[in-house]
């Protein structure tokens, strides 16, 4: 398994790890039992997948409300998704989106949750430079603004400029850490 | 790259068993279903077939409307094609079982066709013997070796006397039959009795009397080998058919012309003889009638001479009266004139007596002078004497003195006389004596004439007298002779009348006597005239009860194999459908790749066409096998309870195999087919790319906000699934429908049957005892036979009824239909309810308007509520009649009618002949018990049924249609489970992303889980209650379907039969669901990062 699935897979508290401890915000979660996991990943985790994984049956809207129903202390949809830039959107499918406003209510998805961590897998994967730029300038934003840790999780080390911290993995194991006093705009970051 | 292939399509399977399996059982299910219900029909035809065959059942029975002869046997024997003929001889006979009358039908044996099934003892070897039909003995008390009278109604032979037709009614049962003739339980009906037939019994013909058949049983060559209900054996039997026609018209004219002879030859006798008789008996009447005349004259010319004798009578009487008074009155002159003379003559007598006293007073003086004078004369001639005779003188002288003196004395005397006699010369008289004499005399004379003329007179008197008394004693003699004579002639005038009236009356009676005999010779001719042709009846086997019911029984299995198997193949191709496509769509990649590489169309879709191939022609196959030795068995041991045929025959029918398989076939790879040719339309590059997925769309509900605002997010997402995927959706529904409709039919169907007796003698015939009465005039003994009845502690009430079979005349109706005219209208719902079925409280009573008929009655006929009928009564009288009402009844078809209105239009008098009695609860024995004393103590008992063993006989049904009713459920749960599992495994693994991302978003397992199963439930909701409504129309059809027309079962489905239907598909449902449950639970998050293929 990748090493980037692994990072989610522990991180996301899909799966516990079998020797070692993930602690994630003081809580050693590699002890939880599989509820506990899913009431970490219910309350605690965001989610923002390579491949968007909207429900193609609901509208955008729905889609975040599918994930605000379960929390705890969600946020409007209808406001994050205005945040996110869908206001016109929020009726509409899935199909009738494009990869950059599908991330986008991926996104939204994930930060109605209020979650305390956001993991977003690829977030740009799939998307074309130009949307790219704007779902990091999202992702950024939501993280200056809402005070939101934000991991991004992606092969493409042109993004590291932008991040507060990278952390490097290779063969299965983090190699260097990174401290970036001052991140790169987004604007400026090129790939 | 062949193997590779297969290798590939063998991994295909290994890795997707779930989905072959899926396709394998829905294949299974629904080819074996098919396969079952459509061989049911098949097999049991076979199964009669073969039992017919070895039997050598007739193919064709003759009958004709005035009797068949060993010359038309030999007639048919030459027709072409005919293998063997039989005559038999059949009709209806009661047989007293001990104090039990059983109606029966009598038939001759054979052993070439129509052949006895022996189920115990022997065939019968003599005329003494006989064999009855299984029942009978178990009906009975009768075993083998028991004799039994049999009463038949006697017979007119050919020469037109009337015989007895057995010459042996008592006969011994030496073994117990199945007759292939009577493979149903239903023996026809009869004028006798109550008019069902309950039992068969079978004599030899050598008992039979006379020299004629009622039928002529004919098998046909080639027959045998062919199917009895094929349409080449039809073929052949009408082609012999038509050739027995055609000889028909010789056979029937022989017929007729040897019975006409016949009778023409007796009608001549008779009126040969009657004219003799008439003549001879007008001859004596003629005679007779003479004689009287001859009397009447006598009589006339006695009662005319007395008349004219009266008449001279009276006359004769009145001269001789005239002459008498006539008499009378000289008599009275002559009695007048005497009396003058009488006096004068008087006179003179009293003169001549005078005279005569002085003459004989003087003649005394003269006497004494005279004899004085004599004795002195004397005296002197003494003397004289003396004198001369003196001796002396002295004494002369003394003497001479004395005569002297004495001289002297004489002359003085002489002197005297003298004198005295000169004065009686003086006085005219001489001779005083004559004169004396002479006065004397005149006197006399005189005296004597009056005497003579008094005596006369007298006389006359007397004469007159005696003249008179004769003439009274004469007309008192005539008259008595006379009115003796008119008596007499009255008393011969009356003896005339009287045998006038004695000539009248044998007069009368010989008019009426020839009046008879004339008309008996009249109606002979007019019989004779009316002597129609001979009918012909060349029937096959058709017009059989037993077989045309049979068949059309297995044909109602056939119509059933139409519609069941339609839900397990409609099912089948839809789960295929889905199954295929999903896996195509999984495999899209490498069918892309397949493609690209250069494989064409048909390689590609190889392994899916083998695929599905494998898993339908190995479910097909297995279906085949199950469904062949399963359902037909099932399915004719039900029917085995009503016909008499041997235990069924499975054979495997290739026709109906490749049929059900090609079915499946065309379903499975159709789809399959489809779904490959859908994918492969599109280029490689396309394939290659992951398929876009299904836009989301709105479904109709959001168009109605009042709802969908209402529903909160769980239920819209699951709303909008619902509606998303059509070919499961549909799947969905018609599986979990088809499932609920085959419980409840399941059900309902036992149910109904289950409900039928309870309701038909417990609700609807309220009597417990059937009994059935030897006559029908009892008249006033009814109510002491009641009385009698009611004196048993067990039997608490009663009710006189007439039961007869009826006929309604409307199209070619056959149904056999007893009528009910209860004795006591008001005391009918006391036994039995007449009453709507769909609204109970709705009883009817029964009044003179109209007949009640039963419900199954008029649905076969068409009959409402206030339609005329034609009735025909067991005499054969035709009466229209309205229908006031339909009543509720299960079993049988009854007509109840007042006698009232029988009465009037049939303007007879109707008498009991059945009685209905209800008594207190009573067990097995006691029954028994009861039913033995009404029938040994009773002389005009000659049956008792108790509803009991009707209900006991079902008992039997009702376990058989547990087995049905497993099957059904076994059967609809496999396609629930089926169905549903298929839904949920391709709802998981279509939506395995979707799934693996909201278990990341932190779902609950549970949550995980209603997020998809609320959707399953919602169908599997949807599903059910499509059922119900499908279950009530399935239900209908197969109660239809299966129902005898002389049965109803009750339409009306129960709730408990819905609501089995529910609970047990929710079962399914629910383990289904358990299912996915754990394997929702083990779907792993990473799916949701991996990338969309």
């Amino acid at each position: 398994m990748l090493v980037k699935q692994l990072l989610l897979t522990y991180f996301g508290g899909m799966d516990s790890v079998t020797s070692g401890e993930v602690i994630i915000d003081g809580k050693n979660i590699s002890k939880f039992k599989k509820k506990e996991l899913t009431k970490y990943r219910r309350e605690d985790i965001g989610f923002v997948f390579q491949f968007y994984n909207l429900v193609p049956n609901l509208t955008a809207l729905e889609n975040v409300e599918l994930a605000t129903q379960i929390c705890k202390h969600p946020l409007n949809p209808k406001a994050i998704l205005e945040k996110v830039g869908l206001k016109n959107r929020l009726k509409n499918f899935p199909s009738q989106l494009s990869g950059g406003e599908q991330q986008r209510v991926a996104i939204a998805r994930a930060i109605a949750k209020n979650p305390k961590l956001l993991l977003c897998d690829e977030p740009t994967g799939a998307l074309d430079y130009k949307t790219g730029k704007q779902i990091l300038q999202l992702l950024q934003d939501t993280c200056r603004k809402e005070k939101m840790t934000v991991v991004i999780i992606t092969h493409n080390s042109a993004l590291t400029p932008m991040a507060d911290r990278v952390i490097h993995f290779k063969n299965g194991t983090a190699f260097d850490i990174q401290e970036n006093p001052n991140p790169t705009p987004i604007e400026e970051i090129e790939w | 790259m062949k193997t590779a292939l297969i290798k590939d399509g063998i991994k295909e399977i290994k890795n997707s068993y779930k989905r072959f399996i899926s396709i394998l059982l829905i294949v299974l299910l629904g080819v074996g279903f098919f396969a079952g219900l459509r061989a049911a029909s098949p097999d049991m035809k076979e199964t009669l077939d073969e039992y017919f065959d070895s039997l050598d059942v007739m193919d064709i029975q003759v009958i004709s409307t005035l009797g068949l002869t060993d010359d038309d046997i030999e007639a048919i024997k030459n027709v072409e094609n005919v293998s063997k003929v039989e005559g038999s001889y059949q009709t209806d006979a009661i047989v007293s079982a001990g104090d039990e009358e059983l109606v029966v039908k009598l038939e001759t044996f054979s052993e070439e066709i129509n052949k006895l099934n022996l189920v115990e003892g022997k065939l019968p070897e003599n005329q003494n013997e006989c064999v009855v039909e299984e029942n009978f003995l178990l009906g009975t008390d009768y075993s083998i070796g028991d004799s039994i009278k049999i009463e038949v109604e006697n017979v007119t032979n050919d020469d037109g006397e009337e015989v007895k037709l057995l010459k042996n009614d008592e006969v011994t049962i030496v073994g117990t039959v199945k007759s292939p003739l009577y493979i149903s339980t239903d023996r026809g009906s009869t004028k006798l009795g109550s008019g069902m037939i309950d039992y068969y019994v079978y004599i030899p013909k050598e008992n039979i009397n006379i020299d004629m058949y009622t039928n002529i049983y004919i098998t046909v060559d080639g027959a045998k080998e062919l199917n009895t209900t094929s349409n080449k054996y039809e073929d052949t039997i009408e082609a012999v058919q038509d050739d027995l026609e055609a000889i028909s018209e010789e056979r029937r004219e022989a017929r007729y012309n040897q019975l006409y002879d016949s009778a023409n030859s007796k009608i001549q006798d008779a009126q040969k003889e009657l004219d003799d008789e008439k003549a001879k008996a007008e001859k004596e009447l003629e005679d007779a009638e003479k004689e009287i005349d001859d009397g009447k004259k006598e009589i006339e010319d006695g009662k005319a001479e007395i008349e004219s004798n009266r008449n001279i009578a009276y006359s004769e009487f009145a001269t001789a009266e005239e002459e008498i008074e006539q008499g009378k009155a000289e008599l009275q002159t002559q009695k007048e004139n005497f009396e003058k003379q009488k006096a004068d003559a008087e006179k003179q007598i009293e003169e001549y007596e005078n005279q005569l006293e002085t003459l004989k007073q003087t003649q005394k003086q003269l006497n004494t002078l005279e004899s004085n004078l004599s004795l002195a004369k004397e005296t002197l001639e003494d003397l004289n004497n003396e004198l001369e005779n003196a001796e002396t003188e002295e004494e002369k002288n003394a003497i001479q003195d004395q005569i002297n003196e004495t001289n002297i004395k004489v002359e003085t005397l002489q002197k005297t006389i003298e004198g005295i006699e000169n004065e009686l010369k003086n006085q005219g008289i001489t001779n005083i004596s004559v004169t004396i004499k002479t006065i004397e005399n005149g006197i006399k004379t005189a005296k004597a004439e009056l005497a003579s003329g008094e005596s006369k007179i007298k006389a006359a008197e007397e004469e007159l007298e005696a003249a008179e008394e004769e003439l009274q004693s004469t007309k008192n003699s005539t008259y008595y002779t006379l009115n003796e004579a008119e008596e007499e002639l009255e008393k011969a005038e009356e003896e005339l009348k009287d045998g006038e009236k004695e000539l009248e009356k044998a007069r009368k009676e010989f008019e009426e006597e020839i009046e008879k005999a004339e008309e008996k010779l009249l109606n002979a001719k007019e019989d004779l005239k009316e002597l129609e042709r001979p009918e012909w009846y060349v029937l096959d086997r058709d017009t059989n009860t037993g077989y045309a019911s049979y068949v059309q029984d297995t044909d109602r299995v056939a119509s059933l194999a139409q519609v069941f198997p339609v839900v397990f193949f409609l099912v089948a191709a839809l789960m295929s459908l889905t199954s295929m496509a999903r896996m195509v769509e999984e495999e899209r990649v490498q069918i892309g790749t397949f493609k690209a590489l250069g494989y064409g169309k048909m390689q590609i879709s190889r392994k899916y066409i083998i695929y599905a191939l494998v898993a339908t022609v190995v479910g097909g196959i297995i279906g085949i096998f199950i469904g062949f030795n399963l359902i037909p068995k099932i399915i004719a041991d039900m029917y085995a309870m009503v016909y008499e045929v041997p235990e069924v025959i499975l054979q495997f029918n290739w026709d109906i195999a490749t049929l059900g398989i090609v079915a499946a076939l065309i379903c499975v790879l159709g789809s399959t087919i489809y779904t490959c040719a859908r994918q492969l339309r599109h280029n490689p590059a396309t394939l290659m790319r992951p398929k876009a997925p299904k836009p989301g769309k709105r479904v109709i509900l959001e168009k109605i906000p009042f709802i969908w605002k209402r529903l909160n997010f769980t239920a819209k997402v699951t709303a909008r699934n619902v509606f998303r995927y059509k070919k499961r959706f549909m799947m969905t529904i018609i599986g979990v429908c088809g499932c609920t409709s085959l419980i409840i039919a399941g059900f309902a169907l036992r149910d109904s049957i289950s409900r039928m007796i309870p309701k038909q003698y417990g609700e609807i015939d309220k009597y417990n005892i059937g009994i059935s009465l030897k006559e029908e005039n009892y008249g006033e003994d009814l109510s002491k036979i009641e009385e009698e009845l009611l004196s048993h502690e067990q039997i608490t009430n009663v009710l006189s009824v007439n039961l007869q079979s009826v006929k309604i005349i409307k199209d070619d109706n056959n149904q056999s239909i007893q009528l009910i005219v209860p004795n006591d209208i008001t005391k009918l719902n006391e036994f039995i309810t007449l009453r709507d079925r769909k609204n109970q409280n709705d009883t009817y009573t029964l009044d003179n308007s109209g007949v009640v008929i039963t419900e199954k009655l008029s649905q076969l006929l068409d009959i409402k509520k206030g339609d005329t009928i034609t009735l025909e009564n067991s005499d054969g009288d035709r009466r229209e009649v309205q229908v006031t009402n339909i009543t509720e009844n299960y079993i049988m078809h009854y007509i109840y009618m007042t006698p009232e209105l029988y009465n009037e239009i049939f303007d007879t008098r109707i008498e009991a002949n059945y009685v209905y009695a209800i008594t207190n609860e009573m067990a097995e024995e006691q029954e028994d018990e009861l039913g033995k004393t009404l029938l040994s103590n009773s002389d005009y008992i000659s049956g008792v049924s108790f509803t009991s063993a009707t209900e006991d006989m079902f008992a039997t049904v009702m376990d058989n249609m547990d087995t049905v009713v497993w099957v059904l459920i076994i059967a609809a749960g496999l396609l629930a489970l089926v169905v549903l599992y298929n839904l949920l495994n391709a709802n998981i693994s279509e939506r395995i992303r979707e799934l693996a991302t909201i278990k990341v978003l932190g779902f609950y397992d549970n949550e995980v889980y209603s997020y998809i199963g609320r959707e399953t439930i919602i169908l599997t909701i949807i599903g059910i209650l499509v059922g119900l409504f499908g279950g009530n129309v399935l239900t209908t059809y197969v109660l239809k379907t299966c129902e005898l027309d002389m049965t109803m079962f009750d339409p009306d489905i129960q709730i408990l039969s819905y609501i089995l239907g529910i609970v047990i598909t929710v079962v399914f449902a629910i383990i289904v669901n358990v299912v996915t449950y754990f394997s929702l639970k083990k779907i792993d998050m990473i799916e949701s990062l991996k990338s969309v293929e």
